[in-house]
């Protein structure tokens, strides 16, 4: 018998106490379930459950017996993760990247990644939140996101603060000649920003920033840099870009007036992300932080 | 529809904090079925949370006779600093045993802590969680230890510029008092082992543990267990904070029913000195957690 099948059987009946439900949670009918429990039941020489007409309840063998059933299937999932990453890895270099960076950026990430792995590099660009649990999982051997973020098992790199921008309507009063953009002149417009499920603390810190700089915002979602172009373009918001790429008719690039407000990133990655990896993209951040600095 | 575990990590992760939760009724110590666990066997930091054991340590020392409760005791000025309590003031001050203790607890004065913390005795807490079965529990020392690792990891002349430090969002800095690793750390399952028995009347007198409960029910903060749950239920707990670790830990009580031991831990992405949303998601938590365990006093 297939006994990593059968304790699974074992652990689902047990969580839903429930014939029925197990089955359909197993996506299989209730006889085969039943019966494969009982083959569990001989192979193992105790009975796992109390079969009443109240419902089914584990034994104190069955509960006893339970933790060890989980522990099984969870090694039994990590060894294949481990081996498929096993597989992956020899091959192929998984970098993820948060699209406020930009295509440009991206690429040259993607590039700095490959160069020093000495691997095809693959790019996904993604929320933090999903890119962190990605890294966490070993679906993706790198990522640059958001900080602060909940970094779960994931380690991580020192925190690079990229300069941003200010977009904004053209023919917005602020858009006047070609300083600094003060914050606080923005008062009719939106923030347009990533929505905060994205990176709820990294969004959580921006707003709190802009309204201790006297510039309390309403934020308006944009999942990517492109939604966020169109609301800045059609006089809705005004948007702070680390891209010194993005750009559209009918949106000004203004730097912001007074202390900078940093598009913070960080990598973050694994023990077996290859070496040197997360130095090249750290350098490759620090360097375009210098750029903007300067340009 | 998603169970209690499910809700729980929905909280943390809204709050942008990793979160540590154990739920259970304070009349079972077993685990399966009667908990609600999310991590809850994963080292965490302790911060004001071992406060609680330093208390099951005087009720004991009281009990024997070692201890008297109203015996005035003078703290000198040169004390652990702190926000509350003898933390916060100037002067010499004059106080019983068991009034140290009732600040400790119910505004985590930090000094009160450190003096009542000598006088039961380090070895006689740091052996307790052997002693009460909680071996994932381990208390290294009292407060003012942990903010003279904090100076010396940050670098700083004191406390306060050791925690401006941490505060800083660009320069995540690695310092043992936020690593379980170091330092006095528990587990969620731990805790609320540590308070079922406490609330059951295991640990200490019936006059003890009335005093404990009295002064955990008595504890002021209202943002963290407190704002998860309505009026009548009672909530009697403990905080912790230490930089972006957020801890509250404690028994809830609704009118007629078993009362549930909750334990949660945080640690906050944001290293800001205040993040109240990360406050508000313990008792969004604890709510989400004691729901699921709430039974009927027969």
């Amino acid at each position: 018998m297939d006994l990593l099948r059968h304790l699974a059987f074992f652990v689902t009946v047990a969580e839903e106490r429930h014939f029925g439900r197990a089955a359909h949670r197993l996506g299989m009918a209730q006889p085969p379930l039943s019966q494969g429990l009982r083959r569990l039941e001989n192979r193992l020489g105790v009975a796992l459950f109390d079969r009443g007409p109240g419902g089914v309840a584990p034994t104190a063998a069955g509960r006893d017996l339970l933790p060890r059933a989980r522990a099984l299937l969870e090694d039994a999932d990590a060894l294949g993760r481990a081996a498929r990453r096993h597989a992956e890895a020899a091959q192929v270099l998984r970098i993820g990247v948060v699209p406020d960076l930009g295509p440009r950026a991206s690429a040259r990430l993607a590039t700095r990644a490959r160069a020093a792995a000495g691997r095809r590099t693959t790019l996904r660009v993604g929320p933090t939140v999903g890119l962190v649990d990605a890294v966490s999982a070993g679906t993706l051997d790198v990522a640059v996101v958001a900080h602060p973020a909940v970094l779960e098992s994931a380690r991580a790199g020192p925190v690079v603060a990229l300069p941003t921008a200010v977009l904004l309507p053209a023919d917005h009063p602020a858009a006047d000649g070609d300083g600094e953009v003060v914050l606080r002149t923005l008062r009719d417009l939106d923030l347009v920003t990533a929505p905060r499920t994205h990176a709820p603390a990294a969004h959580d810190l921006l707003l709190d920033t802009l309204d201790t700089r006297g510039r309390p915002v309403r934020a308006a979602d944009a999942t990517t840099p492109a939604e966020a172009l169109a609301l800045v373009a059609t006089g809705a918001a005004f948007a702070l870009t680390p891209d010194p790429d993005l750009g559209a008719d009918g949106v000004v690039r203004r730097w912001p007036a007074g202390e900078p407000m940093p598009f913070r990133v960080r990598v973050v990655f694994r023990d077996d992300t290859p070496d040197g990896v997360v130095d090249a993209l750290a350098a490759a951040l620090r360097e375009a932080a210098a750029l903007r600095e300067h340009g | 529809m998603s169970g209690p575990q499910e809700q729980v990590r929905a909280v943390f992760r809204d709050a942008g904090v990793r979160g540590w939760l154990h739920a259970r009724p304070v009349t079972t110590d077993g685990r399966a079925p009667g908990e609600v666990a999310v991590g809850a066997d994963v080292p965490v930091v302790m911060a004001s949370v071992y406060k609680i054991l330093v208390l099951v340590a005087y009720c004991r020392a009281v009990d024997e006779g070692t201890i008297d409760p109203r015996e005035p005791v003078v703290v000198p000025p040169a004390r652990t600093p702190g926000g509350t309590g003898l933390s916060a003031l100037a002067d010499p001050v004059t106080m019983s045993w068991r009034d140290l203790v009732t600040s400790m607890v119910t505004v985590s004065d930090n000094a009160a802590a450190d003096v009542v913390h000598t006088r039961v005795g380090r070895e006689r807490v740091a052996a307790l969680p052997a002693e009460l079965g909680l071996p994932g529990t381990r208390v290294a020392g009292g407060t003012e230890d942990v903010f003279a690792d904090l100076v010396a990891d940050t670098g700083t002349d004191d406390v306060a510029a050791a925690f401006a430090v941490l505060a800083d969002n660009d320069v995540p800095v690695e310092v043992r008092a936020l690593n379980p690793a170091f330092g006095s750390s528990t587990t969620a399952a731990d805790t609320t082992r540590l308070l079922a028995l406490l609330w059951r009347g295991e640990l200490t007198s019936a006059a003890g543990t009335a005093f404990a409960r009295r002064v955990l029910a008595a504890q002021i903060w209202p943002h963290r267990l407190r704002a998860g749950f309505p009026a009548t239920a009672a909530v009697a707990a403990k905080t912790g904070t230490v930089g972006a670790v957020r801890n509250d830990v404690g028994v809830v009580s609704y009118p007629g029913e078993h009362p549930v031991a909750v334990a949660v831990f945080t640690h906050a992405a944001r290293s800001d000195a205040s993040v109240p949303r990360a406050d508000a998601a313990i008792g969004a938590a604890a709510r989400a957690a004691v729901q699921a365990l709430r039974t009927p006093a027969l």
